[in-house]
């Protein structure tokens, strides 16, 4: 898959996980990576910037096994942003399928 | 070859030492080992959880990009918007369009209405000194010296 297409929607796939459940990285890479094809690293860059960005704020939790982990929490903000990207991200999805399905008709 | 943790965070923090302010690359670089220890106790080998990680070159310019954007908003000098701007073209051909191509114009624009405010400084009062200039004639009339044209000749 081009791999542009994957950099703009890794934001609303971190988004929508966290919209479900705080996670710590590595489980939201496991939940993101399940599904689509990424280059994991770039996780980590996405979650800084959604962080300077006041959408996800993060804390420290102990674990059983080993040091805490760091987890990730959605704002309010986040939250509201989240819902404006899923909506987008619907219409759009919806307007090019119909595209792309009227095409494959005309053909 | 087989990668390790280690050379990924070497690679990391080489290309963003510098860059990135000591205690961001610090925090960053906690958030790799973490993945790499939370990998490893998954059963997954170091070399598997690197390749998966993608090219630590990659990140790195990704962060940069981001670091240099930022920082160029928040101050507005030449030296950082240039900064900013060639970073995120280093982030590839599509960017290479979307940003190299407008910067472009909008230098392009800047520079012609420089070039015409200099034009105007220079033509501007030479020109306007002959067609008011008193008695100067042109084909199709002449400049009296109010400056007002009148058509001559004849009248």
């Amino acid at each position: 898959m081009n791999i542009q297409f994957k950099k703009g929607v890794l934001e609303i796939c971190v988004l929508s996980v966290l919209a479900h459940k705080d996670c710590y990285g590595y489980e939201l890479v496991y939940e993101i990576s399940k599904q689509i094809d990424i280059s994991e690293g770039t996780i980590y860059p996405l979650l800084r910037r959604l962080k300077d960005e006041g959408f996800v704020t993060t804390y420290l939790q102990e674990s059983v096994e080993g040091p805490p982990r760091k987890y990730y929490r959605l704002t309010d903000s986040g939250r509201k942003e989240e819902h404006e990207l899923k909506e987008e991200w619907m219409r759009f999805t919806t307007a090019v399928n119909s595209l792309l399905v009227g095409n494959d008709a005309a053909e | 070859m087989l990668q390790n943790e280690q050379e990924y965070i070497r690679i990391l923090r080489d290309r963003l030492e510098g860059t990135l302010p000591a205690e961001d690359l610090e925090d960053l670089l906690s958030d790799y080992r973490e993945h790499f220890r939370l990998g490893k106790a998954d059963g997954r080998s170091e070399d598997e959880l690197f390749r998966s990680l993608g090219s630590p070159d990659d990140v790195a310019r990704e962060i940069r990009a981001t670091h240099l954007v930022k920082k160029a908003e928040h101050s507005c000098s030449c030296r950082n918007i240039f900064h900013a701007v060639f970073a995120t073209l280093g982030l590839g051909l599509f960017n290479l369009v979307f940003v190299l191509v407008p910067f472009l114009l909008l230098i392009a624009m800047l520079l012609l209405v420089f070039a015409i405010g200099v034009v105007f400084i220079i033509v501007g009062p030479w020109s306007s000194g002959i067609t008011t200039w008193p008695g100067s004639f042109t084909s199709w009339g002449s400049a009296t010296s109010n400056g007002i044209f009148v058509s001559s000749p004849g009248r």
